[in-house]
């Protein structure tokens, strides 16, 4: 061969190779645009998340439970398991096969067993580890969905930690993601990741590092480079580094809503909700009411057992683009999901009040701290921990309520998280054991729900 | 798209705006893909290399000193993440890198492919976007950032490495690593 024959033959691989977008790509392209923050919105996102929680008060369920088949990737079923309010009168609905129920309903055996089998009760840790300062941590299982992530930790130690409590960094592919630990907010380190643990004894620790969204910064690829950068464990400062490779692992129940002939102007329209072991993810289009000044719309994710996955701020859809909303991994005794479209209507000094803390609060004992004229918050337990401090409360219906806690002495203390799940309330920083603590709670107005947008997406 | 309505929206784009960003994209997701796909076997390999090209993008859109250069600006991020992945998929089993559709590559051509990703950078991606994503010499020498003639001193070489490669391999002397 000679160098012309070379050149032609190159030149004719360039004139075979096609360069049509496939559709899995188009896909990828697609979720990646919608998933890119509003520049504007950005930095105030994570503090609204965690906030939006607690801001919107909880209501009866609306509507009934409907008889359907979950679908395996698939784009559709016989009876759909995804049942949407709204004004459209007619879906149309593909027949879908018994072969595809039954493989169906495995996944979400298989799913809910995988999900049981990652709690703590469940799950022990074994293999290498680091150690430094005479406390050593092993991981075990890190998982995956390119969203969301969690990861089981083991912690040993010499001598009996004291006020334990963990502070580091996550990274994929050398970007931070994420921080566990207290977070310092103002420099802008967000701890994104819930720690969940269990004490076995005052030298042994299991737990759990988990966030059901690690934002934009994050990458999304089949491989990742994980790195997880411990840097004080109790009271104590050291180095515990882990790096490790980890396979994405993608949701293994996708539930797609059928197609249908949803073009209004105001609505939420469900396309797909994702369950991994990690997140439960769904994907929306959503158009606001015209009338939507200091309004705000949201979406709460609550099953048929009662359980809480918190709420979420909606996006607006521009050009039918899809939107996610991204809860925790499913209870694994769930039989249904609904979805719960809220708007509230933000109103500054609607009400505010606040009540010292002068003995434990309890179920039978409440605090009551008045807000305006009519409504109040009722605190039912206040847990003062070596590194955190739970505040549980019970919200009037239909308000939307913010509280703060304070350290009278040392001010503001921090926010940490927001309890899901069966529970109520925030999660603040640790305060001293004689700290004298205030609440102050603050009516923001109206929360709504909208039943005529519900879903309810069954799993069997 | 107009070339007025692009300008505008290139601009915009730097400018922090997330819909003129998202609509300049899409604009160019067939040359995205077609980029890609030449420097990579599989489809999710693209997909992942132009996701991480647009939240790259994306993050520092606002830093563009010349918006005329958004397009050439794009393909470099992109680029940079293809030969990456390319990286890390050698670290890779090999039944990861096998293609995701069925080849129709005639024989003479996995051949030719194969020498061509023996070549050392920046030779291989030289002679993957000139062929095989028919970009002009132009085009490449601004994504690359290198003048036209050393691209032309540099495909001249790799051409003569491929020339040798494929008497040889058809003469049976040497064989394909795996």
């Amino acid at each position: 061969m000679n160098a012309e024959q070379l050149e032609t033959r190159l030149q004719n691989i360039g004139k075979r190779e096609g360069t049509s977008v496939p559709a899995a790509v188009a896909e990828r392209i697609e979720l990646t645009l919608a998933a890119l923050p509003d520049r504007s919105a950005q930095r105030r996102t994570a503090r609204r998340r965690r906030a939006w929680a607690a801001l919107i008060a909880s209501a009866a369920i609306v509507g009934g439970s409907i008889a359907g088949y979950s679908a395996y990737n698939q784009e559709g079923a016989l009876e759909s398991p995804v049942e949407q309010a709204g004004p459209s009168s007619g879906i149309p609905i593909d027949v879908h096969s018994e072969y595809e129920r039954l493989r169906s309903q495995l996944s979400v055996y298989e799913l809910r067993d995988s999900i049981r089998r990652m709690s703590l009760k469940e799950n022990s840790v074994s293999g290498a580890g680091v150690s430094d300062q005479g406390i050593h941590v092993r991981l075990g299982y890190i998982v995956n969905d390119g969203y969301a992530l969690a990861i089981r930790y083991s912690i040993t130690s010499d001598q009996p930690i004291k006020d334990f409590n963990l502070k580091g960094a996550v990274r994929v592919d050398g970007q931070t993601v994420g921080y566990v630990g207290q977070a310092g907010e103002d420099e802008g380190e967000y701890a994104v990741f819930r720690n969940e643990y269990t004490i076995v004894s005052s030298t042994q620790y299991e737990g759990v590092l988990s966030t059901t969204y690690y934002p934009f910064e994050g990458v999304r690829m089949q491989h990742t480079d994980f790195e997880l950068a411990v840097s004080r464990i109790g009271t104590v400062d050291g180095e515990w580094e882990f790096d490790v490779d980890v396979r994405r692992q993608d949701p293994s129940l996708v539930i797609v809503t059928p197609q249908n002939s949803f073009d209004v102007s105001y609505g939420l329209n469900v396309s797909k909700v994702s369950m991994s072991k990690v997140s439960t993810r769904i994907d929306y289009t959503f158009k606001p009411s015209a009338s939507r000044i200091n309004r705000v719309f949201g979406i709460e994710l609550e099953d048929d057992t009662g359980y809480r996955y918190g709420a979420v701020a909606l996006r607006e859809s521009g050009n039918g683009e899809i939107s996610h909303a991204s809860f925790p991994a499913l209870n694994p005794e769930a039989n249904s999901l609904l979805i719960r479209p809220v708007y509230w209507d933000w109103k500054i000094n609607d009400g505010k009040g606040r009540a010292d803390v002068k003995s434990v609060p309890a179920p039978n004992d409440p605090l009551v701290v008045p807000i305006g004229e009519d409504k109040e918050l009722i605190v039912t337990a206040i847990e003062r921990r070596s590194d955190r401090t739970v505040v549980r409360t019970l919200f009037p219906p239909g308000e939307a309520v913010g509280f703060s806690l304070y350290d009278v002495e040392n001010g503001k203390v921090p926010v940490i998280d927001t309890l899901y799940g069966k529970e109520s309330g925030m999660v603040f920083g640790p305060v001293a054991s004689d700290a004298k603590l205030q609440i102050v709670a603050e009516s923001f107005g109206k929360s709504t729900y909208l039943p005529e947008l519900e879903v309810r997406v069954n799993l069997l | 798209m107009s070339e007025l309505a692009w300008k505008t929206d290139v601009q915009l784009a730097c400018s922090g705006d997330r819909e003129a960003f998202s609509r300049l994209v899409r604009q160019m997701q067939n040359e995205l893909y077609g980029m890609a796909r030449t420097l990579l076997h599989r489809d999710e390999d693209c997909a992942d290399a132009i996701q991480e090209a647009i939240l790259q993008a994306y993050r520092s859109v606002r830093k563009l000193r010349e918006p005329a250069y958004f397009r050439t600006w794009m393909f470099r991020i992109l680029i940079h993440e293809c030969r990456r992945i390319y990286r890390k998929q050698k670290r890779v089993s090999p039944t990861d890198a096998i293609p995701d559709r069925a080849a129709p590559d005639r024989e003479s051509d996995l051949d030719l492919k194969d020498a061509v990703n023996r070549l050392d950078e920046p030779l291989r991606t030289l002679v993957k976007l000139h062929y095989f994503a028919d970009l002009p010499l132009a085009q490449i020498a601004d994504i690359m950032n290198v003048s036209e003639g050393t691209l032309k001193s540099r495909l001249h070489r790799a051409r003569r490495q491929l020339v040798k490669w494929l008497n040889v391999s058809e003469r049976g002397e040497i064989g394909y690593e795996c």
